[in-house]
């Protein structure tokens, strides 16, 4: 398998001996799982504060729609480093001893000296960020379900709740599934930005590798395989939002039709 | 626990919630007995005095800190004044670069050969879909090394911050140029271009003339957001040390560790360039919605 593999690697123009080994692989998908890991808690992060976010704009209070509406246009509006920085460089000012005490905000911090890791510095302002652009999203999807169609369902004798279960819901979800979907991938990217608040993720360990003497004279190739390896996911990513965005398959309609007739009976 | 905290708390876990009934059940429709009104408007007091309060140690709690932050505006603005046209200049610069790619890879895109749509969409696809930092950090660190067949390691690889600064974002951007300008082209309908073809203008006059004003009305919002996408995304040549905006506050924060101040300052100074566009997208957005 070694050999077929070198053989393959002899082939591509340009010095890819630094792919040879496993170790490298190992120390670049090391990295790779932990973008993934701050990409998936972010995005998870982001979904819950944005539907706050998201209903809290279209709340009949007036005060609570200012506050959403500041929020989400402030975050939307900042650069994600900028947060970042923010988040890592200025926490230090603040005394987060006292987080050491509770369970669940002891997993922010450093166990040493109390302050706030790389890791949680990076989630907490992707969350930010991208809590507001998640709840724009939605808000969205929310409104572009009309009126009439809720109208309609209260109408067939469907309760409120149920209008909402079974109609209202599936549209609006179905509406911005691709957008979250793009705004995944936009996510996944911006995990590399990371890298520069000294988070161990892809890019900063492709970097200690082509910083290292041995491997100095081959940046081109590890840049490329990193690249590559935020490509393949992002790419799936966005064949899958392209996907969403079409809508459901409409040549397997006749036999769902089919399905309904027996179903309900024809005549 | 001392009193103002449970003041705080005794808030956030009865007046909020409280206060969110009230309204709810005020929103929906029935009928409500007589006594409703004298429930409805102490909580909504209640509930506002807190909001107030918190608001007037926002204010006038955090005045010392915008006092800091106008302070060290006066001490270091000619540096972070500087930053800022950097920031501006290499976005005006690659946002209209990438206009100019970006028309040329909507127009490869929907044209009628193969192989130009397979490159054009090859070219979108691979620069969405990696890190703008990965781009950077290869035209920076990797392009000098880069050793082609033919012509070998030119000298004009080794490219200064700002040049490859420049390269990277209009590569990248044109991306979502791109994009944007295909939604608008594809936005027109089949019979525009045929009634134009039938009155007797031709194949590039049809373009030009009929179809390309009105494409890019219909992309102009779309183009707006990627440019304020494209302000925010500036930030990211400070990783390669192009001195612009965010580097500047940086460095000038690394001397007097007043990180907070410079990092907010700098934000201010983002959100004046942004929060126009946003504001701008929204409106042309409805406007075009309205006009279709």
């Amino acid at each position: 398998m070694g050999t077929i593999w070198t053989a393959f690697l002899d082939l591509l123009p340009g010095n890819w001996s630094a792919f040879e080994s496993w170790p490298i692989w190992r120390f670049l998908l090391e990295g790779l799982w932990v973008s993934v890991q701050i990409a998936v808690i972010g995005i998870a992060l982001a979904i819950v504060f944005g539907v706050i976010m998201a209903v809290a704009r279209l709340a009949p209070v007036a005060i609570v729609r200012v506050l959403a509406t500041t929020y989400i246009e402030t975050f939307r509006a900042t650069p994600l480093l900028l947060l970042m920085f923010f988040v890592f460089f200025g926490a230090g000012r603040f005394n987060t001893e006292w987080t050491t005490g509770s369970p669940i905000l002891r997993c922010f911090v450093d166990d040493g000296s109390g302050d706030l890791t790389a890791r949680s510095a990076a989630i907490i302002a992707l969350a930010l960020y991208n809590s507001a652009v998640v709840a724009e999203i939605i808000r969205a999807g929310i409104l572009s379900i009309s009126k009439g169609v809720l109208e309609a369902s209260r109408c067939l004798g469907l309760t409120y709740m149920q209008a909402m279960r079974y109609v209202a819901i599936p549209m609006a979800l179905r509406r911005m599934s691709p957008g979250l979907v793009s705004q995944l991938i936009t996510l996944f990217k911006d995990t590399s930005l990371a890298a520069l608040i000294g988070l161990e993720e892809l890019l900063r360990h492709g970097r200690l590798v082509y910083e290292n003497p041995t491997y100095s004279s081959q940046t081109v190739e590890i840049l490329t395989v990193i690249a590559l390896l935020y490509f393949i996911p992002n790419y799936a990513l966005s064949l899958l939002a392209a996907r969403l965005e079409r809508g459901p398959d409409y040549r397997a309609a006749p036999e769902a039709e089919a399905t309904l007739e027996t179903a309900v009976g024809r005549g | 626990m001392d009193p103002q905290s449970i003041l705080i708390w005794s808030y956030f876990v009865l007046v909020l919630p409280l206060w969110v009934a009230v309204e709810v059940k005020h929103a929906r429709s029935g009928r409500r007995p007589a006594w409703w009104p004298w429930l409805l408007w102490p909580v909504r007091a209640l509930a506002l005095a807190g909001v107030a309060w918190a608001a007037y140690g926002v204010t006038f709690g955090a005045k010392t800190f915008w006092e800091d932050v106008w302070d060290q505006f006066k001490e270091h603005y000619p540096a972070l004044l500087r930053g800022y046209r950097m920031t501006i200049v290499i976005s005006v610069l690659s946002f209209l670069l990438a206009m100019l790619l970006g028309g040329l890879l909507a127009v490869l895109r929907t044209s009628d050969y193969r192989g130009l749509r397979a490159f054009s969409g090859a070219y979108i696809e691979w620069f969405r879909n990696t890190p703008l930092l990965v781009q950077l950090f290869f035209l920076f660190f990797a392009l000098p090394k880069l050793e082609l067949p033919v012509i070998g390691r030119p000298d004009w690889f080794l490219l200064s911050p700002f040049q490859a600064g420049l390269i990277g974002l209009t590569m990248y951007t044109a991306a979502y140029t791109s994009e944007a300008l295909r939604s608008g082209l594809l936005a027109i309908d089949k019979g525009q271009t045929e009634a134009a073809r039938s009155i007797g203008l031709n194949y590039l006059q049809t373009r030009f003339y009929v179809v390309a004003p009105q494409a890019i009305r219909v992309a102009v919002p779309l183009l707006t957001s990627v440019f304020s996408a494209l302000f925010r995304n500036s930030a990211l040549v400070s990783a390669i040390g192009v001195t612009e905006l965010l580097s500047t506050a940086d460095s000038i924060q690394q001397d007097n560790f007043q990180t907070f101040e410079l990092y907010t300052l700098a934000g201010v100074l983002y959100l004046s360039l942004t929060l126009p566009l946003a504001y701008a997208s929204n409106r042309l957005e409805r406007r075009v919605a309205r006009a279709r």
